[in-house]
């Protein structure tokens, strides 16, 4: 008896010791252990959500994705005639159809298209102020003043320039919720657009608008111009008659004109760029010039993006959204596409730290106004 | 002919509410011609309640005109009703936002009061409403299933209605199904299972949330919220229909429900079918609240808040109460709507408003008032 109480006691010491020596080795071990998603020695990215929509800003989310994840570009010499003859890439990305006609009248015809009703044309003059709710049509209209007045956008010297704060805060008469701006950091927004003049028809999405705050909205935009008053919106999400009805309806009322757009693709962001651009009366040179800038800034990127990923099997991409699921749009998948990534992941479904671990994606995108901490977005804790 | 004790017994169905007590005076019935000054007396008095709903209905109708973000003056909203302004913008507003919002909103409020209250009266049960029962999520699951995936598309424009409906049908008829044993309806697992159902579809609504698009997915999280925010003339001629058969139903049913609410033995004694009533009150439930549902979204406590403030003012009787309900519901519903719209910077959806204010109302109403509303 009195042997197995020795035997046990020397087992329970030992294993004591055993812990104590293992615990010592975990603590004062240089490299702690990688936990949840940090296993994957993936590459980290968080990018702006309103820059990842058919806007001109889409260029900037392709560059930064590609710095993040291959580094420099392959050639930076590259030039327009080069994107033309590669006839994969300019058929692809940059062969765009027009949205907007001109008449000899110097009216326009432009094809709105929403689920709701399909593709509907509309005869539009030129217009000088807008009611914009979202932000893809303020963001091309900002890209369009820069680019006319030779600015760098996001700078802070295009912040600062008096002919750019006068032309948005006349143009974009109100629209969205401006809060979003702030909440949201739509920091070319909130840093240009005067809250106080701004019309605030109080919603973020054309599913839950007010018509009466929109008639008023447009009323007042009215009233603060002798030319042309427009109403953008996105077309995609118009997806009922009482959608439509709702939208329109302010619209023929106040006799102000509408345009809605349905992009889904990277080339129709050229088409967006062309419609708001003319029909806000922008030059041909100013509208074109900024669509060809774009489209040499996607050439080098593509380029790039062939040579590193030549003879190589397309890696996972996961883009996953601040409500914990994988994000599923059209444009995250051609972005990716775009990049080289294989884009399987983006389901729209919810992938836990187990089944990412065994999917391996190599890039891990998230957005720049996840509320949520990197360890959370990372799983740190599984 | 009545006898003098009977008169004097405490357990007249006269008795409650308005009319209980010292406001009319049961203890002094002595004669058969007291007791017919007394029904008189209710008579007058019900009726005088019943035109004081119907002119609040009406001047609310006509407050709630005039209030929104499009300033117009009494004056003008006259002008616009009658055609005489010349203010295209102004008569848009009017006409074309808010008189059908607010007929939305009358429709809506008077489906959902009239269904909380047969729905208490037919199964017995104070806590009983179309949101409680989880009537309301069933109507949800079946219109978000038509939002998601166009189920029930050979109803054309009724596709959203027509689905709302046939889910409350069933939701319906599997809670009372559940909760009906050999001895009756019981109060405790008929509220166990509309809670069950409740969450079953709420789980299946959430399931959609989930594999559906981002698109689809802010339709349907939107419209589970509960607005009028998207209500025109379209919706209310998609809800208009189904609503009033409803109410039809309800109204054409008043002595039945009468007799029911006082005991199921005593009405079968009396001659009434309860499987057929029950059978038509669950049709006319699942109308009502399938026609609001499918235009306004989900709506909560509108049924178990308006039926108990008109029971505790006028007492258990049907003919009275259903009316009442009907139009205290329209009432109710626009004061939320005009609140939700107008007060804050941006418009909120009613049914948060309805839960917000709801859900405190109906616990100090539990709380307060629950001997009255029950004796």
């Amino acid at each position: 008896m009195l042997k197995t109480n020795m035997i046990m006691s020397v087992i329970a010491v030992a294993v004591l010791v055993v812990a104590a020596a293992g615990t010592y080795v975990i603590l004062n071990s240089d490299e702690p252990e990688k936990k949840g998603l940090y296993k994957l020695d993936a590459t980290v990215i968080s990018v702006d959500m309103g820059k990842c929509s058919a806007t001109p800003a889409v260029i900037v989310t392709l560059e930064d994705m590609y710095k993040a994840y291959y580094g420099d570009l392959v050639r930076n010499d590259l030039t327009l005639a080069d994107a033309r003859s590669d006839a994969t890439f300019w058929s692809k990305y940059c062969e765009w159809t027009p949205i907007i006609e001109s008449n000899p009248d110097g009216t326009f015809d432009v094809r709105v298209a929403t689920n709701a009703k399909g593709t509907e044309t509309k005869n539009i003059p030129v217009c000088d102020t807008a009611i914009i709710l979202g932000t893809m049509y303020s963001e091309t209209l900002y890209y369009l003043i820069c680019t006319e007045y030779g600015t760098d956008v996001y700078s802070d010297e295009s912040y600062s320039d008096q002919n750019i704060r006068d032309y948005m805060n006349k143009t974009v008469a109100g629209g969205m919720q401006y809060s979003y701006f702030e909440r949201d950091n739509v920091d070319y927004m909130s840093n240009l657009i005067d809250a106080g003049s701004y019309i605030d028809i109080g919603v973020t999405s054309v599913q839950s608008l007010d018509a009466e705050r929109l008639a008023s909205a447009l009323v007042e935009a009215k009233a603060r111009t002798s030319g042309n008053v427009v109403y953008f919106a996105s077309g995609t999400r118009i997806s009922t008659s009482e959608h439509y009805n709702n939208n329109t309806g302010p619209c023929v009322a106040t006799g102000t004109h509408y345009a809605f757009f349905s992009p889904s693709e990277i080339k129709e962001v050229f088409a967006s760029v062309e419609c708001i651009g003319l029909l806000m009366g922008f030059s041909e040179e100013t509208v074109y010039g900024l669509i060809e800038d774009i489209q040499l800034r996607m050439y080098k990127v593509y380029y790039s993006v062939q040579e590193k990923t030549a003879k190589r099997t397309a890696e996972k991409a996961y883009w996953e959204g601040s409500s914990g699921k994988a994000v599923s749009s059209a444009m995250a998948n051609v972005i990716l596409e775009f990049l080289g990534f294989n884009n399987s992941l983006l389901d729209g479904a919810e992938h836990d730290v187990e089944s990412l671990l065994v999917d391996r994606p190599a890039f891990l995108i998230f957005y720049t106004n996840d509320g949520r901490t990197s360890g959370e977005m990372m799983r740190e804790n599984n | 002919m009545l006898g003098r004790k009977q008169l004097k017994g405490k357990g007249s169905g006269l008795k409650g509410g308005l009319f209980s007590g010292r406001r009319i005076g049961t203890g002094d019935l002595r004669t058969y011609e007291d007791l017919n000054k007394y029904r008189r007396a209710v008579s007058r008095r019900s009726k005088t309640i019943l035109a004081l709903s119907i002119l609040g209905l009406i001047l609310i109708f006509f407050a709630a005109l005039m209030i929104g973000s499009y300033r117009l003056s009494v004056v003008e909203v006259v002008g616009m009703l009658l055609g005489t302004s010349d203010d295209p913008v102004g008569s848009y507003i009017v006409t074309e936002v808010r008189v059908p919002r607010i007929l939305c909103c009358i429709a809506v409020g008077a489906a959902l009061s009239a269904s909380g209250l047969v729905m208490q009266s037919l199964f017995k049960n104070p806590m009983a409403s179309p949101s409680v029962l989880g009537i309301s999520s069933g109507a949800a699951f079946g219109a978000s299933l038509a939002l998601a995936f166009g189920v029930g598309g050979f109803l054309g424009r009724y596709m959203v209605p027509g689905m709302a409906f046939a889910f409350c049908f069933i939701t319906m008829t599997a809670v009372y199904m559940l909760a009906r044993t050999r001895y009756g309806v019981v109060s405790t697992t008929l509220l166990l299972a509309g809670v069950a159902i409740g969450a079953f579809f709420s789980g299946l609504v959430s399931l959609l949330q989930y594999v559906v698009n981002e698109n689809v997915l802010s339709n349907i999280v939107y419209w589970t919220m509960g607005s009028f925010n998207n209500c025109g003339w379209e919706s209310f001629q998609l809800a208009i229909f189904p609503v009033v058969a409803g109410l039809m139903i309800m109204l054409f049913n008043i002595k039945e429900l009468n007799l029911v609410a006082a005991g199921e033995e005593q009405a079968v004694n009396m001659g009434v079918n309860i499987k057929k009533l029950r059978i038509l009150m669950i049709t006319a439930t699942s109308l009502a609240v399938g026609g609001s549902v499918a235009i306004s979204g989900v709506i909560g406590f509108v049924g178990l808040i308006v039926p108990h403030i008109f029971r505790m003012a006028v007492g258990p009787n049907h003919a009275l109460l259903m009316p009442l309900c009907i139009f205290g519901g329209g009432i109710f519903m626009i004061l939320m709507d005009t609140i939700a719209k107008s007060a804050f910077a941006m418009s909120l959806p009613v049914g948060v408003l309805t839960a917000l204010i709801g859900a405190p109302f109906f616990i100090y109403v539990m709380r307060t008032k629950k001997k009255e509303i029950w004796d």
